[in-house]
Formats: structure tokens, sequence, C-alpha cells
């Protein structure tokens, strides 16, 4: 596989304002995304995983900082421009319900970004090529005049993606997209995801809570808390040797399914501290056993450590 | 002999669906022992829910019918109990912890007023009494005091669950049902809540159901479980008979082979293909046969028996010889 980067972001932030403060949803985020390969981004709620995906995919508009895709920084296009660049680049959402209009009918919704977009003009082709699309994820084609709110979870996720598909994309955002199904349609969805991406050679950047879900599918992975990237590594390094104490944690209190190998859990006390007007420092520190007085007071940059694998860490991160 | 908290016997479940009938959950058993915790564990559909609102004799009155079968709480008959007597058993005896912790929670009471609320139904304690209870029990789940008069916005969801938890445990029940105590919360504040449960199960030796869709908890949490499937159980077991054991149902063996293993380098997934089947027309025969594959004949059209091993069940044809043979 070649190393091409597709897709580069430079020191991108994303601040909310609040009557408090500013938010610090994305704070200063470095991410290579390369070509065929998937990004994996994990975090509990509120760290900006997701602010991150729409960010880079300009649905909203960075503090500042730059997305690089292919060499051009999208940030700077003018909306025209980037309305065609859309096209490259799509994102599955994680309730399929709520993202799909409830009055279309399947091949209805799936068709709107083909014509819409003039990806093919004529009527007719643009239906055949709905089929396909449909065929591709596994709907059967009886289903192209049902309604979503006739569907299971599954079925909706399919269309979702369907419709990403439908515009030729080179790099998909998948924002959770198997949180909300049942385990066994899950491994149904995953194992259609990286169908597609062995197909096609789509980048996926995979948003998601569940680790067990992020190593299974990533090439690398990046651990997110409270608007920073505290980690990074390839997949099975990352689950392998983590080195940043969130991600100890956040890797111990996975419930594992061997019941003869009960690891020790390390239970981390308290709760993620508010993400608004953030002193400089790590933000982990009020959480961490290992905080020490340097861990307060400058920002921390992701230093590596080990070929490829970065860490942002007083204690354990040089 | 252990003494048994709950016994339920073949119990059936249906709900009123316009001119249809849902068949939510079709002749299952379970007995549980005191201080033990069984884990239901299956899909949306399975049965889960309705099984233990039925023990808390708590189905929508319309259009939710118990078609036959019992359940016994310490020997005695919920399903015969009139609402006085039932509704002294409930948030006493029994108790049950829901899914979602906001929905739960009365938005315009205080903490303290809800928890207060709940001894003050089922005991006649002084004002101070109920407080030394109230401060006790969010001190049991991690909560400081200084905050009991804040109102359930104020809080997080893992903090929201522990109030949950705290109203649960208040009165002390001898059975605690807890239904997907920990899918909304992240991963970290999961850990905590399993981790409080599991000890404030051992200091009141608090028998324990536990609803949930995650294999990963069952195995950090329970004795024994049950594997529901179309509102049958297809398997039940001790949690090493059911993670460790050799024979098992498919539809077990496609629930572990659905999981990503973080241990496990393999890169596809063995799911289960197709889908629930629809609960008003439930097939001849065996409930899972179009997913099966190990799909035979009979399965198309005799209804399998369990086969029996111990404490080992599997509702499936594939065993049936076995028994036979021994």
């Amino acid at each position: 596989m070649d190393n091409k980067i597709l897709i580069k972001t430079k020191n991108l932030k994303k601040y909310f304002k609040t009557s408090a403060g500013n938010l610090h949803a994305v704070d200063n985020i470095n991410l290579n995304i390369y070509k065929g390969q998937t990004l994996g981004v994990v975090g509990e709620s509120g760290c900006g995983k997701s602010t991150l995906g729409r960010t880079v995919l300009r649905l909203l508009e960075p503090t500042s900082g730059s997305v690089i895709y292919d060499g051009k920084d999208i940030i700077k296009l003018s909306s025209n421009k980037m309305r065609k660049m859309r096209s490259k680049m799509q994102i599955i959402f994680q309730d399929p319900y709520a993202s799909l209009n409830p009055r279309m009918s399947v091949s209805e919704i799936i068709m709107e970004p083909i014509t819409f977009n003039k990806i093919i003009t004529d009527k007719k082709e643009a239906y055949k090529r709905t089929l396909e699309l449909m065929d591709i994820v596994g709907l059967a084609k009886r289903l192209r005049n049902s309604y979503p709110h006739e569907l299971d979870g599954g079925r909706r996720q399919r269309i979702g993606i369907a419709r990403a598909l439908a515009l030729n994309p080179e790099f998909i955002i998948c924002d959770e997209p198997v949180s909300a199904l049942d385990v066994s349609i899950q491994a149904q969805i995953l194992n259609l995801l990286m169908d597609l991406q062995e197909d096609m050679g789509l980048t996926y950047m995979f948003i998601t809570h569940d680790l067990s879900v992020v190593k299974h599918i990533s090439d690398e992975i990046v651990v997110m808390y409270l608007g920073k990237v505290i980690e990074r590594a390839k997949s099975d390094e990352l689950f392998e040797n983590p080195i940043h104490p969130y991600t100890k944690a956040l890797l111990s209190a996975i419930p594992v399914i061997d019941i003869d190998n009960k690891r020790e859990r390390e239970i981390l006390k308290g709760e993620v501290v508010s993400p608004i007007e953030p002193k400089p420092g790590c933000r982990f520190a009020p959480r961490c056993k290992y905080a020490v007085p340097a861990c307060s007071g400058k920002e921390l940059d992701l230093v590596e450590i080990n070929n490829g694998h970065f860490v942002s860490c007083e204690v354990f991160g040089r | 002999m252990s003494e048994k908290i709950l016994e339920i016997d073949n119990l059936t479940v249906r709900y009123k669906s316009g001119n249809a009938d849902v068949h939510a959950v079709n002749g299952i058993s379970i007995s549980l022992e005191k201080g033990k915790t069984v884990g239901i564990v299956g899909e949306t559909g399975a049965g889960k829910t309705t099984t233990s609102l039925s023990i808390m004799n708590l189905l929508p009155e319309r259009t939710g019918r118990i078609d036959s079968g019992t359940i016994k709480f310490k020997g005695k008959e919920i399903l015969d109990m009139d609402y006085e007597t039932i509704r002294s058993i409930r948030g006493k005896e029994i108790s049950m912890i829901f899914q979602d912790p906001m929905t739960s929670l009365n938005p315009i009471f205080t903490v303290h007023e809800q928890l207060s609320e709940a001894v003050r139904m089922h005991s006649n304690l002084s004002k101070e009494d109920i407080d030394t209870k109230v401060k006790n029990v969010l001190n049991m789940v991690g909560i400081s005091e200084n905050r009991m008069n804040n109102f359930p916005h104020e809080f997080s969801g893992g903090m929201k669950q522990r109030v949950v938890i705290a109203m649960a445990l208040i009165n002390e029940p001898e059975l605690l049902i807890a239904d997907e105590p920990t899918t909304a919360l992240d991963v970290t504040i999961q850990a905590q809540v399993l981790d409080l449960m599991k000890n404030l199960k051992r200091a009141l030796n608090t028998s324990m159901i536990l609803i949930t869709h995650d294999l990963g908890v069952v195995s950090e949490m329970c004795d024994e479980v049950a594997i529901m499937y179309a509102g049958q159980i297809v398997e039940y077991g001790s949690l090493r008979d059911i993670y460790k054991g050799d024979k098992h149902h498919p539809y077990t063996v496609g629930l572990f082979g659905s999981i990503p293993n973080i241990k496990d380098k393999s890169k596809r997934l063995k799911p289960i293909s197709g889908l629930l089947p629809d609960p008003t027309k439930l097939p001849v025969g065996c409930y899972f046969q179009d997913r099966c594959p190990h799909v035979m004949d009979k399965c198309r059209t005799i209804h399998p028996k369990y086969y029996i091993n111990d404490n080992h069940k599997i509702l499936c044809h594939l065993f049936e010889e076995d028994k036979h043979g021994q």
C-alpha cells in the first residue's frame, strides 16, 4: 500500500462561544489520514470527536487552522468550489433514522444526491445506478419503494451508506455508524464497510466510543480527551503498548469476554472536567494518579516515542 | 440447598397491536438463588424488558397480558397479588434500574426529595432517620452530601445513573432488576458503575437480574446467563457453560462471532445473517431457522425441546440425539 496522505489537518481549532467563555471542542489538532486507510478516532462523550469530523468536512467552519485535502487547503475554497469538493467527501451518521427523510422512499433517498449533483442527468440511468448502489450495500431490490420507518436500523444504515456512495467519494467520515445497532447487525455493517473499502479504495475516518470496534476497523488510531489528541499510534501498537494513563484506563475499562483471564481494572476517579476556557496543561491531570506539578501550566505537544507512536504526557511521554 | 428468591415458570406474554398479537415472551423459565446474579442477554425485541416488567407487574395494562405461567417471589405468586400488595413490594423488596437515567428521575424535584419519597412510601421513619438514610445511600454510591439538594439536570449522565442506583438500593431490596444499567454511559463511567454495583451487591447480598446486550458486562457481573431470542431462552447455563462450554445454540455462537474481540487479530467478523422473525407471525418449528447455518428439515416443522446437561440447557434440535444417546 502506498503511503500517500489524502487529508492533513494543521493546527485545527474549533471553539464554540458560550456565555461562560470559549468552549474548546477541537484544540490544535494535527492529523494525517493516509489514502485507502482508516483512521480511528476514539474518546468519550464530549471529547470533540464529532466536532472534529464535521470541521474536517467543513460542515463547521474552523476557528483557525487548515484542512489540506490532496494538497489543497479546503478551508480557503469558495463555497462554489467547496460544493464540488463535497462530492469527494461524505459522511455517515450515527442515527440512520434521523438522517433520512421520512417522506421519501428508499430509491428516492439514494437517487437524490445523484440527480442533485448532476452526476447522472438521465433519469433512467440515475435510477439504474440507484438499484446498483442498493445491490452494493446489500439492500434487496424489493425494498426500493419502502419508506425508512418500515425498515430496521441495519437496513436504514445501509441506505445511509448507499447515499454516501452515490457521489463516488474518496473519503467517508463514519460518525458512530454502528453504535445504535444490535451486535449481530453491527457486525454485518462493519463487514460491509470493510468490503467497500477494499473494493473501492475508500479512505475512512471512523469516529466511535467503542474501542473493540475501532481496533477492528482501523489502521491507525487517535485518542482524544477534551478537544486534544493525547495519543496516536498504529492500531495494534496502541492496544499492545498504550502509554498515556488515559488510554490505559480507557482500555482497561472495556469489559472483557474472557472469563479466565480477568485483568486488574483501573477505575478512573471523577469525571471529565469542563472544556470551557481550560487552563493550559494536560487536561487529564485532575483525574490522573500519576500527575505531577509539571503537568499543568504549559501546553503539551505530541512527542514521538516509538516509530509512529506519539503521546502527549509529561510523565510517560519522553 | 440455598434459598430461591425468584422462580419464573413457563411465562408467556402477549401484546395487542392492532389486530395482531405480538408474541413477546414465549414460555421462559428462570430460577434465581439468593445473592446470585443472572444475566439476560439478547438483542432488541428478544423479550428481555418484557420479562422484567412482568416480574414487577408493570406491563402496560391495556395492551400487555400474561397468557400463562407463574412468577414466584420468595415462594409467593406475584401474578395473584392485589394492587396494594404488589405496590408494597415494588421499590422495597424488588426494585429496578432503568436504562435511561434522565427519564427515570423527576426533573422538578431535588435528589434528596426523590430519595426521601422512596423511603417514606415504605416506612414510618422520622424525618431525621430518613435524612440519615438518604445521606448513607448517597455516600455509598459516591455522591457527596452537599449535592443532595441539586436537581437531576445539574448532574452528569454517570452521576444521574448513580442517583438512580441509590434510589433502587435505598430500601435494601432483596431483588434488583437492572435493565441495561450502563448502556447509556461512557466506558470509564460504566466501569465505575459496574464496580459500584458489584460492591453493593456483595455488601447487601442482593440477588440481581441484569439485562444487557453486552457479553463483556455479563462476564464481569453474572453467575448464570440466559440467552434470549424471539421471546425464548435458547440457552441457559453457568457463566462457564456459556463462555467456555463445548456445546452451544447456533444463536449464541453467532452472538459471540459478531463481537470484535480486542485480543483477536482476524479481520472479518462472523455475523448472523438476516433479522429477527416477525413476532406477530412466528414460524412453525424453531424460531431461529431462517438465520441458522445448521438448519435441518425438522427445524422447519417441529419446535425443538431443551437438551439438558446438569444446569446447562440448549433449545436446539442439534443436540437432541446426544440426550437420547446417553
